[in-house]
């Protein structure tokens, strides 16, 4: 062939022309195609626009590359019967199985036209991947890691990994705040980003601060706000789970999602549905101790008072003891008294009974010595001026003197006294 | 990351180790009152820590640590 001839040239547009008329003989019907998406785009007609590369198994570098678009019509109904079925949205770094049209355009080249895909594909391919780094951690030697670690009494000062203005990280800090106990957390939010590519660097960057903090945090809790299974991709991430699993602190995840546990969530302490799910597990925790202390408590208040309660009985029989002693000791001592009283008894009886015989015989003496006695043998006495009189001189002639006899009295009026002679 | 001062897994081993001497009955008399205060104050500085802040713990082991040299 000769360049310079023109029947041996052709223009590009017919060339163009001619490779479109091979490939459409070549692949009249559409055709199943494997691809990794590594660019999407949706323009404002609602028309999809991708780029799909394979990529080497080996060395994971890409061996082929081709564009592609999703008409808006097939795109409308793809879209969120991909999103269903698969949980992951149509995006970067998914593999699907298309059915597709080769297509060439001679301004635009060559492209695939997308009318289908199939999401069994993908739900299959995911798996694969997943199992791949889950085996890759267990090889490892680092999956049940921060599984292992003991969790702690009080998970009192918490690290928090999220983003500050995600709507999960204000439901824990609130939850936690808002506790029926009354206890009291310490909390730290490293901030983060919490999806996308950014996210795995991101994570691990914080975790590394809070490594080298100067705060014993008890607890590491990475949270996040509910959102579609694909913004949860970055959790699937095998460098960011080797970092969770190895962390010496026990890790609660909460990031939001009612499926499958993304590889973070296996790794981590314990997974938790949601933000507020993690702060419910940490304050549970604190009452779960203290519930222990109670019953601590309790057991410790029984055990004392029941010591307490034998001392006593051990005082109670040793003062009965004592107080059957002493009685007996008393009884001892008032039979004594008893018979001390009878002497005494005795000795006031002789007493008195001699008083009583001196005091009648003094009765008898007195008896005697009345002057009725001395009347009766004839004797009288007589009263003068009141009283009795026994000198004769203390009376004149013609007063008046009393006689008492044995029988009556007499009023004598004096006729003469004399001292010297008897009448 | 440092270690804490209080901990609480020391405070509950403690507790549960003089539970278990008194159970066994190790204490006499003059002993177990001796036991009970401190008990008490373990007890006490556990529930109190737990619904304090950063500051108020310090306090708290301040004064629990003041207590123990009373005894």
């Amino acid at each position: 062939m000769d360049p310079h001839r023109s029947r041996d040239r052709i223009k590009l547009s017919e060339l163009n022309s001619a490779v479109r008329s091979v490939l459409l003989e070549s692949f009249p019907d559409e055709i199943w195609v494997i691809a990794e998406i590594s660019e999407l785009k949706v323009n404002q007609t609602g028309h999809c626009y991708l780029e799909l590369i394979e990529k080497d198994e080996q060395t994971d570098r890409i061996c082929a590359r081709a564009r592609a678009n999703i008409w808006s019509s097939t795109y409308r109904m793809l879209d969120p019967y991909f999103e269903n079925t698969t949980g992951y949205r149509l995006s970067k770094g998914i593999k699907i199985l298309i059915l597709a049209r080769v297509e060439f355009h001679e301004l635009y080249g060559y492209s695939l036209t997308i009318s289908d895909i199939d999401p069994t594909y993908t739900l299959g391919d995911l798996a694969k991947k997943r199992m791949e780094i889950i085996a890759k951690l267990e090889k490892d030697g680092v999956i049940n890691m921060n599984r292992e670690l003991p969790f702690p009494l009080v998970p009192g000062k918490i690290a928090i990994i999220s983003s500050e203005t995600a709507a999960g990280y204000l439901d824990f800090i609130r939850q936690l705040d808002q506790n029926s106990f009354g206890y009291r957390f310490f909390c730290k939010l490293f901030q983060s980003v919490m999806q996308g590519e950014q996210a795995e660097e991101s994570i691990i960057n914080a975790l590394g601060k809070i490594f080298e903090s100067e705060t014993a945090f008890d607890v590491v809790v990475i949270i996040r706000g509910g959102g579609s299974k694909s913004d949860l991709a970055c959790f699937d991430n095998y460098n960011l789970a080797f970092h969770v699993a190895q962390f010496p602190v026990p890790v609660l995840t909460g990031i939001g999602h009612e499926q499958d546990e993304t590889i973070t969530d296996l790794v981590a302490h314990k997974k938790l549905k949601t933000p507020t799910a993690v702060a419910e597990y940490i304050i549970n925790s604190v009452y779960e101790f203290e519930s222990q202390l109670t019953l601590l408590q309790d057991r410790f208040i029984l055990q004392v008072n029941s010591i307490l309660a034998t001392s006593n009985a051990r005082l109670k029989v040793t003062g009965q003891k004592l107080i059957s002693v002493l009685i007996h000791h008393f009884a001892l001592m008032r039979a004594g008294l008893t018979s001390d009283l009878s002497s005494l008894k005795h000795l006031l009886r002789n007493f008195f009974n001699m008083e009583k015989a001196q005091i009648s015989t003094l009765a008898q003496v007195i008896q005697r010595l009345d002057p009725v006695n001395i009347l009766r043998l004839g004797y009288s006495y007589t009263i003068f001026n009141g009283q009795i009189l026994t000198d004769a001189r203390k009376v004149v002639p013609g007063e008046e003197i009393h006689t008492t006899l044995k029988k009556g009295y007499l009023t004598s009026i004096v006729s003469d006294s004399n001292i010297s002679k008897k009448p | 990351m440092k270690k804490t001062e209080f901990s609480y897994r020391d405070a509950l081993n403690e507790i549960e180790e003089i539970l278990k001497k008194i159970e066994e009955g190790k204490f006499d008399l003059d002993q177990l009152s001796e036991k009970v205060k401190r008990v008490g104050n373990l007890l006490e500085a556990c529930k109190k820590k737990l619904r304090s802040t950063e500051e108020e713990i310090g306090k708290i082991i301040n004064g629990f640590n003041a207590s123990d040299e009373n005894q």
